[in-house]
């Protein structure tokens, strides 16, 4: 299971994250928080590799609070959740798996899905076996190149 | 600079006539002179109507800033976010939601311009549809009470109590992350209507409180904008009171009898 963490400041948002995650099997939220600032207190327990963040809340920034997750959990995934495309530029700058736009669609989460779930297997076949992961590298170019 | 010129050749014409005419000078350019008086007639009324059109452009980017302010996008998508979570669980709140929406934008963008006076019940509609979406929002965080007397019937600026309760939720509740409570009276006393918004936020900052109508910031866009269309009208804006980390009190008062159909 992929342990994933969702932040935003609106519970409503964070429910609709959870209606859209809740026939996925191989993935498990660990944590749903309204604040960003108990998400960053606690991500050291709860060790999540992905993390849905919503950009624009009142405590803190989006940026800032993923800068802040990343120091403490370097191999986090982070996706982007925002209302407005205005950061996508800086948010990619972080190195975001992806950016959402509310209202999310659930055919456009699933892409984002689908992503998460490639890099976790990728991630894991590549343990340790340098021949894969150049076998890898090029099927991925190679789809990278259909998908674009 | 213009004008001093205009006036020194107006001047110089004249007395040039003047002498033209006495036979005290006698070349042809006199016969022109009346043309020439004229044409700088001309190019004056020109550069004054050019100047009415500066302010008047002026003063229309100021009130398009102000709208395209109230146009929020991050406030209208999370908006239909939250409808669309809520209606998986609970339709009727989400079809009253979208009501209230269809209230929201319908006083909020429904008008040609900012000179316009609205009755008061209007603007009230407005703020409890707008602090019902943002309760829906916000679950838990936000509390909102409104103490209104009844018998209130007059017109009012409009766009003003909306903003005003915006700003309290975003500036003040929202930030302190934890519940807060927005109360909003309007009150007829003797011959005035006493507005309130206020809250037991953040609170602003003593420095930053003493800038709040000096800076033309962009974030102030909105309560500037407010300030000098009371302060126009009535001679008095909004009166802010604030502590740090207890909260933010706005008052501002219309009188009864001034039934605002002018222009502002």
């Amino acid at each position: 299971m992929i342990k994933l963490i969702l932040i935003d400041d609106e519970k409503p948002a964070l429910k609709e994250f959870e209606y859209l995650l809740k026939d996925n099997k191989l993935i498990e939220i660990v944590g749903m928080y309204t604040n960003p600032l108990k998400a960053i207190d606690e991500i050291s327990e709860l060790k999540p590799e992905v993390a849905f963040l919503d950009i624009n809340m009142p405590q803190m920034k989006g940026i800032d609070a993923a800068s802040k997750l990343l120091e403490i959990c370097p191999n986090l995934d982070i996706v982007f959740v925002t209302a407005y495309d205005e950061y996508a530029i800086e948010a990619f700058e972080l190195y975001a798996m992806d950016y959402l736009l509310k209202p999310i669609s659930q055919k456009r989460f699933n892409i984002t899905l689908e992503r998460i779930i490639d890099k976790k297997n990728y991630e894991k076949e590549t343990e340790g076996k340098v021949s894969n992961i150049i076998r890898d590298k090029k099927l991925r170019s190679l789809l990278g190149g259909i998908e674009s | 600079m213009l004008n001093i010129t205009s006036m020194f050749l107006i001047l110089a014409f004249y007395i040039h006539d003047i002498l033209y005419w006495d036979n005290k000078i006698s070349d042809r350019f006199g016969e022109i002179i009346y043309i020439g008086l004229f044409l700088v007639i001309l190019i004056q009324m020109l550069i004054q109507a050019r100047r009415i059109q500066e302010f008047h452009d002026k003063k229309t980017a100021a009130e398009l800033s102000f709208l395209q302010a109230q146009i929020k996008p991050h406030f209208l998508y999370n908006t239909l976010n939250t409808f669309i979570s809520i209606s998986r669980y609970d339709v009727e709140k989400a079809r009253n939601l979208l009501c209230d929406f269809s209230i929201y934008l319908r006083r909020s963008f429904d008008f040609k311009d900012l000179s316009q006076f609205v009755p008061i019940k209007n603007e009230i509609e407005l703020a409890m549809a707008y602090t019902e979406i943002e309760q829906a929002r916000h679950e838990e965080y936000i509390v909102v009470n409104f103490d209104v007397d009844e018998d209130i019937d007059i017109d009012v600026p409009r766009l003003v109590l909306q903003p005003i309760i915006e700003n309290a939720i975003k500036h003040g509740i929202l930030p302190k992350g934890e519940c807060g409570t927005i109360n909003i009276s309007i009150k007829k006393i003797e011959n005035m209507i006493i507005f309130e918004v206020k809250d037991n936020g953040v609170g602003i900052k003593e420095e930053k409180l003493k800038q709040i109508f000096k800076q033309d910031e962009k974030s102030r866009v909105g309560i500037l904008n407010i300030e000098r269309r009371l302060k126009k009208l009535y001679g008095k804006g909004l009166q802010i009171k604030s502590k740090e980390g207890a909260g933010t009190n706005i008052t501002w008062r219309i009188p009864i009898n001034i039934k605002g159909k002018g222009e502002l």
